[in-house]
C-alpha cells in the first residue's frame, strides 16, 4: 500500500513536469498543425543552457531556467521565422513536408550539442538532490515535489497568458481558425514565430526542472519528443487541459511501471499505453470526458 | 458621396484556375450594396480579395483612396474593414465574450471595446445572456448573430457580410435582413452578398450580379428587380 501511495505520488509529481513540455508541443501543434518533432531536441538544448549556468557560474538550475527560457525562445521564434514559415510560401510544399524539416531541426541541434558537449552523461549536484521528506508515511524527493510546484505555477501562468490578454487569445483564435483570424486583424504570421518561440520557453522548463533529476546527454532530447508525442495523443490534440491529465497518466503509469515491473521497463509503459490508446481510444482522454 | 471602396478590373485566381474576370465594382460612402449570383459565380472571391486573403493579377482595390495592393490581410481591419463570412466562421471553442473581443483587436476599436460590446449586447440581446457559452454551442441563428457582433466590434467603416441568411429558418432570415438595414440607416456602409436575391434586392440602395466570374448586370434594387433577365434567372417569374 505504501508502495503503491510511493509510486503514484512521484508519478504525479513527474508527470507535472512531462505535462509541462507537452503543453509547449501541443501549443504548437494548435497553430502549426503539424507536430514537431524537434520538441525533444529543445527539452535538451534547454537542460544544456541550464546546465551550463550551474557549471560556470553556479546558478541553480531553479534560476538558470529563467536563462534557458528566453533564449529558448528565442532560438524557437528564430527556427519558426527563418526555416517553418518559409516553407509555407512554397506551394508545392506540402505540411507533411514541414514535419520533415522538424526532423533536420532536431538532428541539427542534437549534433551540434554532440560537437560541443561529446556524448558524455552529465547531471547536476545539488545541495537538495538527494534530499526527502515524508507526507503521510510517503517519502517524496524534493526535487520533484519543487520541480512539480513550478511546472503548475507556469501551467496556470500560461492559463491566464492564453485567456486574458489578446495576444494569448490571438494564439487560440489562430489555432482554431485562421483564416478568421486574419479576418480580425491578427498578425498570423507573426503570431506563429511567437507561439514556437513560446513552444521552446516551455520545453526549457521542462527540461530545467527535470535537469536534477536525470542524466544529461545529446540523445536524450528524442526519450522528450516520445513522451510529449504520447502525452498529446493521450491528451486527444491540441487541448491543454488535455496535455494536463495526459502528462499526469503518463507519469503515474510509468512510476506505476518502474515500481512493479522493473526500472528498464519504465519508457516502455509509456510507449504500450500510447498503442492502447492509439487503437481503443483514438481521441484521448478528451474524449472520454465529453462522453459523458 | 465619397468613394468607400473601388475594385478596378480584378482578376483573381487559385492556383492555375481563374476565378474572376475583370471584376470593377463600387461602393460610396453610406450605401448598401449587393453583389448576387449563383453558386460558384465568384462572390466569396471577390470578398475575399477586398480582405487580402487572396491577390489580385490584374486590377486595383483602393478603400478610402488608398491603394490595398501592398496592405497584408490583417491590416485591412485596421483600416475599417470588417468582413463577417461565410459559413460565420466562429472561434468555436472561445466564448461568446471572446469571440466579440476578438472582433476588437486594434486602435480605437479596442479602446472602446466595453462600449462596442454593450452596443452589440443591444442589437442582439440574445448574446449578452450567452456571453459566457462557447460559440460552438450555439444555434445557428445566435452564431450568425454573433459573427455580425464579432464584425461590428471593429467598428468598421465597411461591412462585408457574405450570405448572412445561408442555413437559417425563414422566420430569423428576415431577422437578418432587417439587422442589416437598421445598421445602415443609422449610416453603415455594407457590401452584402447574397443568394436570397428578392430579400436582398428590396433592402439594397444598388446591385451587382456576378455569373461565371464576370459582372453582368448592375443598378438600383427597384431596376434589377424589374430585370427580365434577373426575374426568369433568379426570381423564377
Ligand atoms: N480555395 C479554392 N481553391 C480552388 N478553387 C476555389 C477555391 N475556393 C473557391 N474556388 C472556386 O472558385 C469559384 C468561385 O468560388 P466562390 O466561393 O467565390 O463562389 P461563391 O459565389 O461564393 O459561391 P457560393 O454561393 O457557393 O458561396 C468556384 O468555382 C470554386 O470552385
Ligand atoms: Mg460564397
Amino acid at each position: 500500500m505504501v508502495l503503491l501511495g510511493q509510486a503514484v505520488v512521484s508519478g504525479i509529481l513527474l508527470g507535472g513536469m512531462y505535462a509541462l513540455i507537452a503543453m509547449g508541443m501541443t501549443l504548437v501543434m494548435g497553430v502549426m498543425k503539424i507536430i514537431n518533432l524537434a520538441h525533444g531536441a529543445l527539452v535538451m538544448v534547454g537542460m544544456y543552457a541550464t546546465y551550463i549556468c550551474f557549471q560556470q557560474w553556479g546558478i541553480d538550475p531553479y534560476l538558470g531556467m529563467f536563462v534557458a527560457m528566453p533564449l529558448l525562445f528565442l532560438l524557437g521564434c528564430l527556427i519558426q521565422r527563418f526555416m517553418i514559415n518559409r516553407l509555407l510560401h512554397v506551394e508545392s510544399i506540402l505540411p507533411e513536408n514541414q514535419v520533415l524539416l522538424t526532423v533536420g531541426v532536431m538532428l541539427v541541434l542534437t549534433e551540434l550539442v554532440r560537437l560541443v558537449f561529446r556524448s558524455d552523461y552529465r547531471s547536476v549536484a545539488t545541495a537538495y538532490s538527494g534530499k526527502t521528506f515524508f507526507l503521510g508515511g510517503v517519502s517524496v524527493n524534493v526535487p520533484m515535489a519543487v520541480g512539480f510546484l513550478i511546472a503548475m505555477g507556469f501551467t496556470y501562468a500560461l492559463h491566464l497568458f492564453l485567456t486574458r490578454t489578446d495576444l494569448g487569445r490571438s494564439i487560440r483564435a489562430t489555432a482554431q481558425d485562421r483564416e478568421a483570424a486574419l479576418y480580425m486583424g491578427v498578425n498570423a504570421p507573426r503570431v506563429t514565430v511567437i507561439t514556437f518561440g513560446l513552444g521552446a520557453a516551455l520545453a526549457a522548463a521542462g527540461g530545467s526542472l527535470l535537469l536534477p533529476l536525470f542524466y544529461l546527454w545529446p540523445d536524450i532530447g528524442h526519450l522528450f519528443t516520445a513522451k510529449s508525442f504520447i502525452i498529446t495523443i493521450l491528451g486527444g490534440m491540441g487541448s491543454m487541459p488535455g496535455a494536463l491529465l495526459g502528462g499526469l497518466a503518463l507519469g503515474v503509469a510509468e512510476s506505476l511501471g518502474a515500481t512493479y515491473i522493473s526500472m528498464g521497463y519504465k519508457d516502455v509503459v509509456g510507449l504500450v499505453i500510447f498503442l492502447l490508446v492509439l487503437l481503443f481510444l483514438p481521441g484521448g482522454l478528451k474524449s472520454l470526458l465529453a462522453r459523458r | 458621396m465619397r468613394h468607400m471602396l473601388n475594385i478596378g478590373g480584378i482578376d483573381v485566381g487559385y492556383g492555375d484556375v481563374q476565378v474572376l474576370w475583370d471584376v470593377s465594382l463600387e461602393v460610396r460612402e453610406g450605401e448598401f450594396v449587393a453583389l448576387l449570383g449563383a453558386n460558384g459565380a465568384g462572390k466569396t472571391t471577390t470578398l475575399n480579395a477586398v480582405s487580402g486573403l487572396l491577390r489580385p493579377r490584374k486590377g486595383t482595390i483602393t478603400f478610402l483612396g488608398q491603394d490595398l495592393a501592398r496592405t497584408p490581410a490583417y491590416r485591412r481591419a485596421e483600416l475599417g474593414i470588417a468582413h463577417v463570412p461565410e459559413g460565420r466562421r466562429l472561434f468555436p471553442e472561445m466564448s461568446v465574450r471572446e469571440n466579440l473581443e476578438m472582433g476588437a483587436l486594434h486602435g480605437e476599436a479596442r479602446r472602446k471595446r466595453r462600449e462596442t460590446m454593450e452596443e452589440v449586447f443591444s442589437i442582439f440581446p440574445r448574446l449578452r445572456e450567452r456571453q459566457h457559452q462557447l460559440a460552438g454551442s450555439l444555434s445557428g441563428g445566435e452564431q450568425q448573430m454573433l459573427a455580425i457582433g464579432r464584425g461590428l466590434m471593429s467598428r468598421p467603416k465597411l461591412l462585408l457580410l457574405d450570405e448572412p441568411s445561408l442555413g437559417l429558418a425563414p422566420m430569423l432570415v428576415a431577422q437578418v435582413f432587417q439587422v442589416a438595414s437598421e445598421l445602415h440607416s443609422r449610416g453603415m456602409t455594407i457590401l452584402l452578398v447574397e443568394q436570397n436575391v428578392r430579400h436582398a434586392l428590396e433592402v439594397c440602395s444598388r446591385a451587382y450580379v456576378l455569373e461565371n466570374g464576370r459582372i453582368v448586370l448592375q443598378g438600383t434594387g427597384t431596376e434589377l428587380l424589374a430585370n427580365p433577365h434577373v426575374r426568369e434567372a433568379y426570381l423564377g417569374i
